[in-house]
């Protein structure tokens, strides 16, 4: 029964692919209405929506690398769209989150200040390098998302990491909190500590985000959990949730540089929210790890896309 | 005994999350309703859509020259046009977090919690900024 569901989603996965992967480095010849791409693009982020809850991975870092090298649009606006894809996604997942203490507002606040001011240096790095050669923002897109599946394949999650003792920082903000574990009903304490290294990690999470539009969801997981040792569910609510205030600064740079097409914007806006509904509905019914190696793959595939279109292969 | 009282989520939590809840559905409507009047032609457009894949594949400088769409805050003075609308709710939703900083910001001056005041401060400076459009760079 399992494995049949995970057939047809996989089999889904691939024909929301395949029409513009055959269309890709063919779309200035390919003769299609005004509508055509936007109502592709919409369909697409539904999956994306869809696909990315079920994997754990956030939708700008499968739609950019996605948009930029399988449709004909300018990555200067995928990457416009790429940040409020991020940050509609988390300001809807925020108040329920939030609601649940799963989402610490402690926790975001120092780690979101650091990772919001570093992507408006990044969202002007961005599009000065874009200025200079589209090719320079495509290919490093490519070889950070080479690095992101990488570090998906390879960096474990801890569920409880043991805490040491925190820092001065996390005196100074309280970094701390409690939440009820909902498959044993106990209360769980939690708090952080080397927060000063993981300030410095969301300095490159900041960059990334701003630089390329990516959410960067994948990163504040992973330096939240790993480095800061806060438990797996704080440090994937947070960072969902720390999203809508870190890339809203970068989100801002790019809407009054003129880099926010309405017409891939708010398409895809409403096609990953409407997918993250029915992904997270479906997401009892299959298994994750499986549906995360199939996304991984194809983040694979569209990093070394991403490449290749850089040095106009 | 453990001193539980050491571990506690910020008071201001479940409003920041109410804020956003209302604010994001507000956000959304406007949103929807500026792209339906876009894409039906009731607004008529600064590029007419049947135009757009001529645009869409150019780079920034060189869409914005060709088509005279908006940068910075002009946008505010042309939502008569249909592919400005929509902007609108893009506006609302960028400021739903500036909005809930606020909140927090006199939130946390009136529980005299001074190193959140101070953070939310600096949130709040790097959020207008950014908005404000005075940070430009030249190429």
């Amino acid at each position: 029964m399992k494995r049949s569901i995970l057939f047809k989603f996989g089999s889904l996965l691939f024909s929301l692919l395949s029409p513009s992967i055959l269309l890709a480095g063919s779309t200035a010849e390919f003769d299609m209405p005004w509508w055509g791409w936007p109502t592709i693009l919409f369909f697409t982020t539904f999956f994306i929506g869809v696909f990315g809850v079920m994997a754990g991975i956030g939708g700008g870092v499968l739609f950019v690398p996605l948009a930029s090298s399988f449709f004909p649009f300018h990555i200067d606006f995928v990457r416009g769209t790429g940040l409020f894809i991020a940050l509609g996604s988390s300001l809807a997942a925020a108040p329920h989150l939030l609601e649940k203490n799963l989402a610490s507002l402690k926790l975001a606040l120092p780690s979101a200040l650091v990772a919001s001011t570093f992507a408006i240096v990044g969202a002007f790095l961005g599009l000065w390098l874009s200025a200079l050669n589209p090719a320079y923002i495509q290919g490093s897109l490519g070889v950070t998302i080479i690095v992101i599946v990488f570090i998906m394949l390879f960096a474990k999650n801890s569920e409880h990491p043991d805490v040491t003792h925190g820092n001065y920082l996390t005196e100074l903000f309280q970094i701390n909190g409690i939440y009820t574990e909902e498959t044993t009903g106990k209360e769980v304490r939690w708090t952080v500590h080397k927060t000063t290294r993981g300030m410095l990690g969301f300095v490159i999470v900041g960059l990334l985000a701003g630089i390329f539009g990516l959410g960067a969801g994948w990163a504040n997981v992973a330096i939240l959990n790993l480095i800061m040792g806060a438990p797996v569910k704080i440090a994937v609510a947070t960072s969902s949730f720390a999203l809508s205030i870190t890339d809203s600064t970068a989100a801002w740079i790019y809407m009054n540089k003129g880099a926010v097409l309405p017409i891939l914007t708010v398409p895809s806006m409403v096609g990953i929210m409407l997918g993250a509904k029915i992904g997270s509905k479906l997401l009892p019914k299959v298994k994750p790890s499986v549906i995360r190696n199939m996304v991984i793959g194809v983040l694979f595939f569209a990093g070394v896309r991403s490449l290749m279109k850089a040095f106009g292969i | 005994m453990e001193d539980t009282s050491a571990f506690e989520n910020a008071s201001e939590q479940k409003l920041y999350a109410r804020i956003v809840y209302h604010t994001n559905h507000v956000g959304l409507f406007v949103l929807v309703a500026g792209f339906a009047l876009y894409l039906t032609g009731v607004l008529s457009p600064h590029v007419p859509l049947e135009d757009l894949p001529q645009y869409w594949s150019l780079p920034l400088n060189e869409y914005l020259e060709k088509t005279d769409a908006p940068t910075g805050w002009q946008w505010i003075s042309e939502l008569s046009y249909g592919d400005v609308a929509p902007l609108l709710g893009i506006a609302v939703l960028a400021s739903v977090t500036l909005l809930c900083y606020l909140v927090l910001f006199f939130q946390f001056l009136q529980r005299g919690a001074k190193s959140l005041v101070a953070i939310t401060a600096i949130e709040l400076f790097f959020m207008f900024l950014s908005a404000s459009n005075l940070i430009q760079i030249s190429h």
